[in-house]
């Protein structure tokens, strides 16, 4: 293929990624993975780094907004970074040595199984009632961990870290799949901060959106100085990537988001089948 | 502060250390990272498809065409001679660089606000996320 092709063929993988990823909640790395493993043939460890470039274009994007409408609990995002970031060490670090050893297909495998995973998760969500807010406990009162949005429908909700200890474990795991194979990991982290910390989706959402740009640079550190992150394959996915998420965040308002879900999730099952086939070895 | 150490609940309940200030200097950090990052890789990006638009992507897919940009000399001398495949490897930094700097933008502030744990708690995060670009991704190349 031309070289003028692969990049514009990169770039509209990008902003269709960015579109999809931002309106279903699943983020865009779920979709620039598979494509680039199966469409591109790239090999693995560079599908992840350029997985990690599309969820940092997008986290400092959208990340930004809500940072700016202070929807973005910072308090409670940088207090679980602790969890995150270590998790996200470990599983690049455990990515490149299963690279060394030539177990890139046993990696494929793990990653169609973990994009099959993010789906029931996905699914559940949706099905949630509104969490019902709770006083922080211990360790949330010694750090504060505590806040309130202005919710159009319910006024000033007031909310604080209910459980922090099984949200600090849940962002561990977290970040662990999230370095080990590029992708955002957002579905394990609202979950934890919706289920644990007991936190309002909206809050829950915008945080875990800050989060994930954090996990994905620590991820991305490692593989980048590795020498597996290929910037030729990487920036036009991320430009694209960010292009797409800017236009669907746009568009979301307008959209029923369990439409788009029930679209697109069917296209990440299978993307998840095609990724496991590759890593057996069959067509 | 409370009797538990942590600091005393928000008058409006919302985060009780950062003003919005810290949010406004928090956006615009995010945002002029990704700005920079952008303008960066596209022009990068542009001088080396222009350079040669019709030669064959092939080898690009399996291999790194800027593993030699690896080292810091390789690289200053790289951007030194405007070498396009160095300015796109310092356009994925800046993208890198964005939520690290992110993190280190909380940590002076709250350490200026006075708010020691949470302060301590970032500044771990940040010396972790310098440790993996830093240490670990080369100690494990």
């Amino acid at each position: 293929m031309e070289l003028l092709v692969f990049v514009l063929l990169l770039v509209l993988t990008g902003v269709a990624a960015g579109f999809v990823g931002s309106l279903s909640g699943l983020g865009g790395a779920v979709v620039v993975l598979p494509v680039l493993v199966v469409g591109f043939a790239v090999p693995f460890p560079y599908a992840a780094g350029a997985g990690f470039l599309a969820i940092l274009a997008t986290s400092s994007s959208s990340g930004a907004a809500y940072v700016r409408d202070r929807l973005s609990d910072l308090r409670i995002g940088m207090f679980l970074e602790i969890a995150t970031v270590p998790g996200a060490l470990l599983g690049a670090t455990a990515t490149v040595f299963l690279v060394h050893a030539d177990l890139d297909n046993a990696l494929l495998i793990a990653l169609g199984a973990v994009l099959l995973a993010l789906v029931p998760g996905t699914l559940a969500r949706a099905r949630l009632p509104p969490t019902d807010t709770a006083p922080p406990d211990r360790l949330g009162r010694a750090f504060g961990l505590r806040g309130s949005y202005e919710d159009p429908r319910r006024g000033r909700v007031v909310y604080g870290a209910a459980d922090t200890p099984p949200a600090l474990a849940v962002m561990f795991g977290a970040g662990v799949a999230a370095g080990m194979f590029g992708i955002g990991g957002g579905v394990f982290k609202v979950t934890a901060l919706e289920r644990y910390l007991r936190l309002p989706m909206k809050v829950a959402t915008a945080t875990s959106n800050f989060m994930i740009g954090v996990s994905a640079a620590a991820g991305a550190g490692v593989l980048l100085a590795a020498g597996y992150v290929n910037p030729v394959i990487g920036a036009p996915v991320a430009l694209g990537t960010a292009a797409g998420a800017f236009v669907g965040s746009r568009l979301l308002p307008s959209l029923r988001n369990r439409t788009v879900r029930w679209i697109f999730l069917p296209v990440v099952v299978v993307l998840a089948l095609e990724v496991i086939l590759r890593g057996l070895g069959l067509p | 502060m409370t009797p538990s150490g942590g600091p005393a609940p928000p008058a409006d309940g919302r985060d009780p250390g950062l003003p919005t200030a810290v949010y406004a200097r928090m956006t615009a950090v995010l945002r002029v990272g990704l700005g920079v990052a952008i303008v960066l890789m596209g022009a990068a990006l542009a001088v080396i498809v222009g350079r040669a638009p019709g030669e064959a992507s092939g080898a690009l897919a399996g291999a790194n065409p800027v593993s030699r940009l690896l080292g810091l000399a390789a690289f200053g001398r790289g951007l030194a001679s405007g070498d396009a495949e160095a300015y796109l490897e310092l356009g994925v930094l800046a993208l890198v660089a964005t939520p690290i700097l992110r993190v280190a933008t909380g940590t002076y502030y709250y350490l200026r606000l006075g708010e020691r744990r949470l302060g301590a708690l970032t500044a771990v995060v940040l010396g972790l996320l310098l440790f993996g670009v830093l240490v670990l991704g080369p100690l494990v190349r």
